[in-house]
């Protein structure tokens, strides 16, 4: 097999695309590219055509020989959905696809079946933990989102018939978007996401966040905001300003120092500024690791809203002075 | 990627399985004096081609040829001069009915309950035993389960 070969499939990139979309054309590269020939490319094909048909007739329990083609379309993009999580086992896409022709599609979708299953499961914990430490906030679509949202999904999922779909809309923002599959690859990431900011914001009196939550975002309770990110930046600038990260409090002072600085930063600056900033702020909250890590990854986010704060000179919006007005949370 | 279905389940492979299934059904309808030539064959799965595509729906395996031609060759309205073109008729009904019904009714409940309205009521009228689906299809949809209880 010719090295060259291999380098093209494994070009082929499974989270820029979806699963059904990335599957196909993993196959029609690894033809193109003679990693399958012609006919094993073919053969591969009709192997999914014969799962396909296998599960129409579970699904339709054996009393119907044909089905909507919206039906059919559905299902198959499960099969192709189930084979992406088989993919996604292997380290490569060249080694995943040397996997499929040495095992065959069934068993191939199986082991996908299986990645799944064991991801809903953990899943399943990971949301349980969730709810149990959940921040208390006004805001509705924070509970209503991880909650009643996720809870939801669990009763609607059919990995089995229909993988691929998420059948709740996740209305709550995580603080860094992400495109991808849906199911429970796309439940599994969010509740990920979740767990990190919410811990994040446990590290707070309730009624300092809200308060910072009520000048970045009026009315926050009741719109789709991230809560997370405000909470970031402010906890940063305190961080900056050598205050006390874990009351979430900036006075007046500690903002016209911190509109100096940042006003004579660049983006790339600003960025860096915080990084430093992020390690102090993990260091004074006791996080773990993956949090550390998440934290990392926010900073870029954060720097960006930041920088944009600073050009406009509404820096008040991130670093609110707890003391400017009276706030209505109760604890 | 729907059309891609169709063409792979219309393939020339699925086709010639399709023609070998409904030959085979000749010796369930020859004890009636009722047979298919291959020509007949050939035309009824292009029929069947046409109905799932105009009823939107798609059908990976066969059997049904199997399930009608074995519900209806004892009917005492079919002869060999009209057997293929009943076929047809009751294929395009069966396909239109699962849409209608909304996919409620299992294959064989429906065929069952098409040729007890062919052999009875409407005494071998398509047009008649048309009219009494479309009225079973819209009590289903009212909620009705009279059909899945007969």
């Amino acid at each position: 097999m010719k090295m060259e070969a291999l380098e093209s499939v494994s070009r082929i990139q499974p989270s820029s695309r979806e699963p059904a979309a990335y599957v196909q054309e993993l196959l029609s590269e690894a033809v193109r590219t003679g990693i399958l020939s012609a006919a094993e490319g073919e053969a591969i094909q009709f192997q999914i055509l014969s799962l396909l048909a296998d599960i129409i007739s579970k699904y339709t329990k054996g009393k119907s020989s044909s089905v909507r083609i919206e039906t059919a379309q559905s299902l198959l993009e499960s099969v192709f959905y189930t084979i992406y999580a088989a993919v996604l086992q292997y380290p490569n896409a060249e080694s995943a696809i040397l996997g499929w022709k040495e095992q065959g599609t069934e068993a191939f979708f199986l082991a996908g079946q299986q990645h799944l299953k064991r991801l809903l499961d953990k899943s399943h914990i990971l949301h349980q933990n969730l709810c149990d430490r959940l921040f208390q906030t006004p805001n509705s679509f924070y509970c209503g989102s991880i909650k009643d949202g996720i809870s939801g999904f669990y009763k609607l999922y059919r990995p089995q018939y229909f993988a691929q779909e998420t059948h709740i809309t996740a209305d709550y923002p995580v603080y860094m978007p992400f495109e991808g599959p849906g199911g429970i690859l796309f439940i599994w990431r969010y509740l990920r996401e979740l767990e990190m900011e919410n811990l994040f914001l446990t590290r707070f009196p309730p009624k300092n966040v809200h308060h910072i939550l009520e000048k970045s975002c009026p009315g926050y309770e009741n719109a789709p905001v991230n809560l997370f990110g405000p909470v970031l930046i402010a906890a940063l600038g305190i961080a900056l300003a050598g205050g006390e990260i874990q009351t979430l409090t900036i006075s007046g002072m500690d903002r016209i120092y911190l509109e100096q600085v940042f006003q004579r930063l660049n983006r790339t600056q600003t960025e860096e500024l915080l990084a430093g900033a992020a390690e102090r702020v993990s260091d004074a909250l006791c996080l773990p690791d993956r949090a550390n890590r998440y934290l990392k990854r926010a900073v870029k986010e954060a720097a960006f809203t930041v920088h944009h704060h600073s050009t406009h000179k509404t820096m008040a919006l991130l670093f609110p002075d707890l003391n400017e007005q009276q706030h209505p949370f109760t604890d | 990627m729907g059309s891609e279905l169709i063409n792979l389940s219309f393939g020339a492979l699925a086709a010639k399985q399709a023609a070998e299934e409904l030959l085979c059904c000749n010796r369930i309808s020859e004890p009636f004096g009722l047979s298919l030539t291959p020509q007949q064959a050939a035309a009824l799965i292009l029929t069947r081609q046409e109905a799932l595509q105009s009823t939107g729906r798609i059908e990976l395996g066969g059997g049904i040829f199997q399930k009608l031609i074995t519900a209806f060759c004892d009917s005492p309205y079919i002869t060999q001069y009209d057997y293929e073109q009943t076929l047809h008729e009751l294929l395009e009904l069966f396909y239109w009915c699962k849409n209608e019904t909304l996919d409620k009714v299992s294959d064989d409940v429906l065929i069952g309950f098409m040729k007890r309205i062919f052999d009875g009521p409407a005494r071998g009228s398509m047009e008649l035993l048309q009219d009494y689906l479309e009225q079973m299809a819209k009590g289903l949809r009212r909620g009705s389960t009279g059909l899945e209880e007969e």
